[in-house]
């Protein structure tokens, strides 16, 4: 996993309260980018501080956009049961060798059913929270796998950039 | 000891995955309006629920009653109806038989209460008593009538012409009504006699008095005066009964009576009630600061 995980935090937490919060598109897409950072803090971190940071991110989120805390409610769900899910999408054979395996170096296939389904779960407890009817749990349903979808699109492409950012310093490295 | 400190250790993760979940929910409840209603919406309708299956069940047994009281209200409806003939235009076609069945009209309940008075209702609407708590500080009703039926807070709840209270909150199917027995409601009183305004409120003690405050001690009243609702209240229309000087206490060096009031409407024996609202009472109150009951 990455070791210094701040920068790429500060950056998605950014552009979330600068950019996405502020895409409504027909009322459907409304991608939480933040959720990556989330996912990308190390699972071998104390779970109690991540836990915290957790909570503290939702609550950032909720203060810029005034909705209570459905989104520190949504984020401290993601963080704490991101260390379960990896059991059930990650190879057992992986974690036995690292217990806090690098995203990049994860297969596409668990990379997607790993983070694509946290996304998912946290883009639909949230949509539920704000919406707060169950008649509507099924547009929450349709709109989280909507917007996870999205912000998934973006973590690959930002696992992409970085795979590409490592290859061209270890080939500036050899000449 | 050791075994309990052992089990909180063991899910001390979980304890404070629900700890943080509850201050989430907590800052979610308390902080933003549309979350805030539609907690209270879900209480109404819950409760409105649990109570109407209730309700089904206990209505029966006070049938008897009802059918006698709703005789009596009929025929005095009637009565009524026959001695306004200077509104014949309208209700000589309109049998009281017909307003029951089909449901009220706020242009005849209004000229039924108010004869010639000039105070028109634009919503009236019948309603039933599903719950109404008595033995609390805080009493609330519940009726089987909600936002779907035309019900919005800030109506009027009476049953013939006594006040039984105000709709505070409501749900698609439910409305939860303070009654006048709450600690917190106060409501403007007029003694026709001296045409004096106080305010009556309710101390928490027995369901069937109220007490009458603020009255000076140099207005003649005496046991048995009549109190109605007076022209201050934007909930109430005029001339509405709220009760009977029951008792009056004069207290040395105090410039107000202390008085009690027996309370026109018996909170035991509601079911059928009316819910009305008085014609610009919206306007009215967008010039007044609103009271939260």
């Amino acid at each position: 996993m990455n070791r210094r995980p701040w920068v790429l935090f500060l950056f998605l937490i950014l552009l979330q309260v600068s950019v996405f919060n502020r895409v409504q598109w027909l009322g459907i897409f409304n991608p939480m980018v933040y959720a990556i950072a989330l996912i990308w803090l190390p699972i071998s971190w104390n779970r109690t501080l991540l836990m915290l940071i957790g909570f503290a991110t939702g609550w950032w989120i909720d203060g810029s956009i005034q909705s209570g805390g459905i989104h520190a409610m949504a984020s401290v769900w993601l963080v704490y049961y991101k260390q379960f899910w990896i059991k059930f999408t990650v190879s057992p054979v992986l974690l036995q060798d690292n217990p806090d395996p690098d995203l990049r170096e994860m297969e596409t296939r668990s990379l997607m059913s790993y983070a694509g389904g946290l996304l998912f779960m946290h883009h639909t407890i949230l949509y539920a929270l704000e919406a707060l009817r169950w008649s509507t749990l099924g547009s929450s349903l349709l709109k989280g796998g909507i917007n996870a979808l999205i912000v998934m699109g973006l973590f690959w492409s930002l696992i992409q950039w970085t795979h590409s950012l490592g290859s061209k310093k270890m080939s500036d490295a050899r000449y | 000891m050791g075994g309990l400190a052992l089990w909180l250790f063991k899910y001390r993760f979980l304890g404070l995955l629900i700890l943080l979940e509850a201050f989430g929910a907590w800052m979610t409840f308390s902080g933003v309006q549309y979350h805030h209603s539609r907690l209270t919406q879900f209480q109404i309708e819950t409760a409105g629920n649990y109570q109407k299956r209730i309700h089904r069940i206990t209505r029966f047994m006070g049938l008897d009653e009802e059918n006698q009281r709703l005789n009596q209200e009929i025929t005095s409806l009637k009565q009524q109806l026959s001695f306004n003939n200077n509104k014949a235009d309208s209700l000589s076609t309109t049998s009281s038989d017909v307003v029951l069945q089909q449901g009220l009209n706020p242009q005849i309940l209004s000229s039924l209460l108010w004869p010639d008075s000039g105070i028109l209702l634009d919503f009236a609407a019948p309603a039933r008593v599903i719950y109404c708590g008595q033995g609390n500080q805080q009493n609330y009703m519940l009726l089987d009538r909600g936002s779907m039926h035309g019900i919005r807070p800030r109506m009027a709840v009476i049953q013939e012409n006594k006040i039984v209270g105000q709709v505070q909150a409501v749900s698609e199917n439910f409305a939860r009504v303070v009654p006048l027995i709450n600690t917190k409601m106060r409501t403007s009183a007029l003694h026709p006699k001296s045409q004096t305004v106080a305010s009556l409120a309710w101390d928490g003690g027995s369901p069937r008095y109220a007490e009458l405050l603020d009255f000076p001690i140099h207005i003649p009243i005496k046991i048995g005066d009549s109190l109605v609702s007076s022209s201050y209240s934007a909930v109430y229309p005029p001339g509405l009964r709220l009760g009977r000087v029951d008792r009056i206490e004069v207290i040395p060096g105090a410039v107000t009576y202390k008085i009690r009031v027996l309370l026109t409407t018996d909170y035991n024996q509601l079911d059928h009630v009316q819910i009305i609202r008085p014609t610009l009472q919206v306007e009215r109150e967008k010039l007044l600061p609103v009271d939260k009951f």
